[in-house]
């Protein structure tokens, strides 16, 4: 028995929030590494950076993390990202994680469903945006 | 808000883990990105079992307190993070590839392309197999894609990737 469409969650109800926290932006990214633009703030100022940037791929966990949320177990089994790292992300950003339904599609193993999901800061600008797809079994 | 003990532990772990090639800082320096030939063959560039504490770094780092990555999830063992896999392997495969970035310019992480294949199981062995891709100009930007691909001790794919950089600006 396969869910119906109509019978996926509404996604613009859900939304993941973080504040990017400098010494956790330091424990992701490899510190004590430095002359990296991500844990070393005076490397990142003297390359023209307003301070130490994030990781894009902190960003995409950030995703990740609603995508879990919303698809559950069915993330892990052929659950699929693709973001493009619009902006850059600084300590002490306030960022939401949100979506949109774009597609459902009844295939043999249950329906294919595709958000539009991104990652926007408290001034609403996008620093991240991508389509996701996974299968709700 | 993170203790300074903790902050420590795991900046140790980041220590232990740059020793072990699987986290390096960006190379700015190599190939020019005219002479790079690619595609290249698939290759083992990385080799590692995820630990519970190596896990609990990515937990930690970014807030995610979902029970099925420290306890039982409903695969039976706790799953690693989504990003576990990602940020342990993409740097042991970039690093095979430097390119020179031009002075005053560096390398941006431009795009990020991930498939869950399979459930990836805190405590197993992993192996990783990557290549050099893809480059492309586009609008006077040169990019560089790079792909790897992990293997469970079973042989089962469980995440592939695709990871797009932009290396600087055309001449």
């Amino acid at each position: 028995m396969t869910p119906k469409a109509s019978a996926i969650r509404d996604p613009s109800a859900l939304v993941v929030s973080k504040e990017v926290i400098f010494d956790k932006m330091l424990v992701f990214s490899g510190y004590p590494e430095t002359n990296s633009v991500h844990t070393d703030r005076a490397f990142a100022r003297a390359r023209g950076l307003p301070d130490a940037v994030a990781q894009g791929l902190q960003t995409y966990a950030y995703m990740c993390e609603w995508l879990v949320e919303y698809f559950g177990a069915d993330w892990f089994q052929g659950g699929r990202l693709s973001t493009a790292f619009l902006a850059i992300v600084l300590p002490g950003d306030l960022l939401q994680v949100k979506a949109e339904l774009t597609e459902t599609r009844e295939v043999a193993e249950g329906t294919e469903v595709t958000v539009n999901v991104w990652c926007e800061n408290a001034r609403a600008d996008k620093v991240a945006a991508g389509v996701a797809t996974a299968i709700v079994r | 808000m993170a203790s300074g003990r903790e902050l420590e532990r795991f900046f140790k772990l980041n220590e232990a883990l740059i020793a072990e090639g699987l986290m390096s800082e960006d190379i700015a320096d190599g190939q020019r990105y005219e002479d790079l030939e690619l595609p290249t063959d698939w290759e083992l560039y990385a080799e590692f079992r995820l630990t519970a504490e190596m896990n609990e770094l990515y937990l930690f780092a970014l807030d995610d307190n979902n029970p099925w990555y420290a306890g039982q999830s409903p695969f039976g063992a706790s799953l690693a993070h989504p990003i576990a896999l990602v940020q342990l392997g993409t740097r042991p495969v970039i690093k095979q590839f430097p390119v020179k970035v031009p002075a005053g310019q560096s390398s941006l992480h431009a795009k990020m392309d991930c498939e869950f294949l399979h459930p990836a199981i805190v405590g197993e062995h992993y192996r990783e197999q990557g290549r050099l891709a893809e480059k492309y100009v586009r609008r006077g930007r040169r990019y560089l894609v790079t792909e790897g691909r992990f293997l469970n001790g079973d042989d089962v794919e469980v995440l592939r990737y695709r990871h797009t950089r932009m290396v600087g600006e055309e001449a």
